[in-house]
């Protein structure tokens, strides 16, 4: 499994997101607070299959999907 | 017999004096002809007339006072070719005995015998203790040649040292420590026993603003910021366990979030960041490649809501590279990324206090904007570690690009302290203004456009803040 951040539009809400992505074996990781994006978008944290970026390409309520890489202390 | 170094001063003119010289000195066949012909009736006491010491011609005190026009020197200050002068009388070197300097004195020819004595350099010792060399130890100040700092790295300074390599003392005498602003600082917790943390994340997940241990990351960052800035407050933003993208873009939301209700942090600080470069086919949309990737979106919403952003260049440099560095993001080009190569951010690299470029601090180009690093700051000092400091011995010193950068971001707080007003890109402005350079002058890739320094920057916006009056 692997961490992504997951876009949506604002008004998508997380049981909406949560129901679209069970099927795909994901879960909304609800230790990240959902972050608003601008004045249109909301950043979900998502822990899901390795290919999840490919499987929601074209899918109609993701507008973007990115790792959610990890990071060192300098 | 012994024979001692005479200079003979002999009388007679000659008008073209300065020419002779000149052709003496170009020649040692000439200077014998000129030195032998003016001693030619001295012969007799046994002179070792020196041929290879030009005749030196010498003028009459008139000389002195006339102008050209008279043939003297008054008008040589001018920036033209003057007439020669004739001389009065020559110098020419000889060895002569001890028993025949009475007669040359008197000879009709000598004007008057002079010893030659022989001269040392001043300073130069005679002792066992070679002269200093290096030009801290000569001048009290750090060589701008540059130079580097490798392993094992030179022993780490005070605080009382970095403050005066950063020129705080002349933002200080105008009353400014600091003072109403606030440094947010997003990493792994600082603690706020010590440091003083007024608030941060409110997020429940994650311990409370203040309640990291004193050897954290983060309160050595707090006591960073300090060094310039000792009256500055800190907001503690923690990563949410492991510092990641949605962490960061966590943290620099709560930052967002707070600025809307009260224009606070005034900086954020970030000593955090990628240690290796996946391949961009492999992961085109890891936050090393793809610049609208949401955690660089989300730290330019915070710039553009006023707040300038700190990054550190990172510990990758090509020289020597801290341990945890994968091979991918080594060296120039490869080392500074991700958020802390975006071109609104602030990207600090690291210098010791001798002004030698650490060899771990990455190196520019920066993989999005190339004019990576912005600028060098101090790191290696007892800020948080070391002798008498609050972490104790943790760590031998306060280090890493992790510490160069919340001292560059203490100097930012006590310019905005002094000039509320500036915009984050104005602050950037008068940081690189007032860098210094070391190494070619200008910008490089090893350390941006140079140190930061605090009394320069606040002098080139106090005249600018004139000029606009």
């Amino acid at each position: 499994m692997k961490k992504w951040l997951v876009t949506t539009g604002a008004e998508i809400k997380p049981d909406q997101l949560r129901a679209k992505l069970a099927p795909l074996g994901c879960t909304v990781d609800t230790t990240y607070r959902p972050v608003p994006l601008g004045e249109s978008e909301i950043v979900y944290g998502v822990v899901g299959p390795a290919d999840l970026a490919e499987t929601l390409a074209d899918d109609d309520m993701v507008t973007d999907i990115v790792p959610n890489e990890e990071m060192s202390l300098y | 017999m012994s024979k001692i170094s005479v200079l003979i001063e002999i009388a007679g003119k000659q008008a073209d004096s300065f020419a002779m010289h000149r052709s003496a000195m170009g020649s040692e066949v000439e200077s014998t002809t000129q030195s032998e012909a003016l001693g030619k009736n001295l012969a007799k006491l046994g002179l070792d007339i020196q041929g290879d010491f030009a005749p030196v011609p010498m003028f009459t005190k008139d000389s002195s006072a006339k102008s050209v026009a008279g043939l003297g020197f008054a008008d040589f200050a001018a920036p033209s070719v003057n007439a020669d002068v004739p001389s009065n009388t020559h110098v020419i070197c000889a060895h002569v005995d001890h028993s025949n300097l009475d007669k040359l004195a008197k000879h009709e020819d000598v004007a008057t015998v002079w010893p030659n004595a022989i001269m040392k350099l001043f300073g130069n010792g005679d002792g066992d203790t070679p002269p200093p060399t290096d030009i801290e130890t000569l001048f009290g100040w750090p060589s701008s040649r540059g130079g580097l700092d490798c392993r094992p790295f030179r022993d780490g300074v005070d605080i009382a040292t970095i403050r005066k390599r950063l020129g705080v003392r002349t933002v200080w005498e105008d009353g400014f420590h600091g003072q109403n602003i606030v440094v947010g600082i997003i990493d792994e917790g600082v603690n706020g026993d010590v440091y003083p943390v007024i608030g941060g994340s409110d997020l429940s997940q994650i311990r409370p603003p203040g309640a990291a241990p004193i050897t954290s990351h983060g309160s050595m960052c707090a006591a960073d910021i300090l060094v310039a800035a000792p009256a500055a407050q800190i907001y503690d933003y923690p990563f949410l366990g492991i510092p990641d993208s949605g962490g960061m873009l966590q943290m620099f939301q709560l930052v967002l979030e707070q600025r809307r209700q009260d224009g606070t942090p005034h900086l954020t600080n970030n000593s955090y960041g990628f240690t290796g470069v996946p391949p961009q086919a492999e992961a085109p949309r890891h936050p090393i490649w793809d610049r609208n990737h949401v955690q660089h979106r989300k730290v330019l919403e915070v710039i553009a809501s006023g707040a300038a952003a700190f990054f550190a260049a990172g510990n990758c440099g090509r020289e020597c590279p801290s341990g945890n560095c994968h091979s991918s993001g080594i060296g120039p080009e490869r080392s500074i990324h991700a958020s802390n190569s975006l071109d609104e951010v602030i990207t600090v690299a690291a210098v010791n206090a001798h002004h030698q470029r650490v060899g771990y601090s990455s190196q520019g180009p920066g993989m999005f904007a190339a004019d990576k690093p912005d600028i060098s700051s101090y790191t290696h000092l007892f800020g948080n570690f070391g002798p008498g400091r609050p972490g104790g011995f943790a760590q031998p010193y306060d280090n890493g690009t992790s510490a160069a950068t919340p001292v560059a971001a203490g100097v930012a707080a006590l310019l905005l302290c002094a000039f509320p007003d500036l915009t984050a890109p104005q602050l950037k402005d008068a940081l690189i203004a007032g860098a210094m350079s070391i190494g070619p002058i200008g910008f490089d890739h090893d350390h941006g456009h140079g140190i930061v320094n605090a009394a320069a920057s606040y002098n080139i916006l106090s005249n600018s803040q004139i000029m606009m009056v």
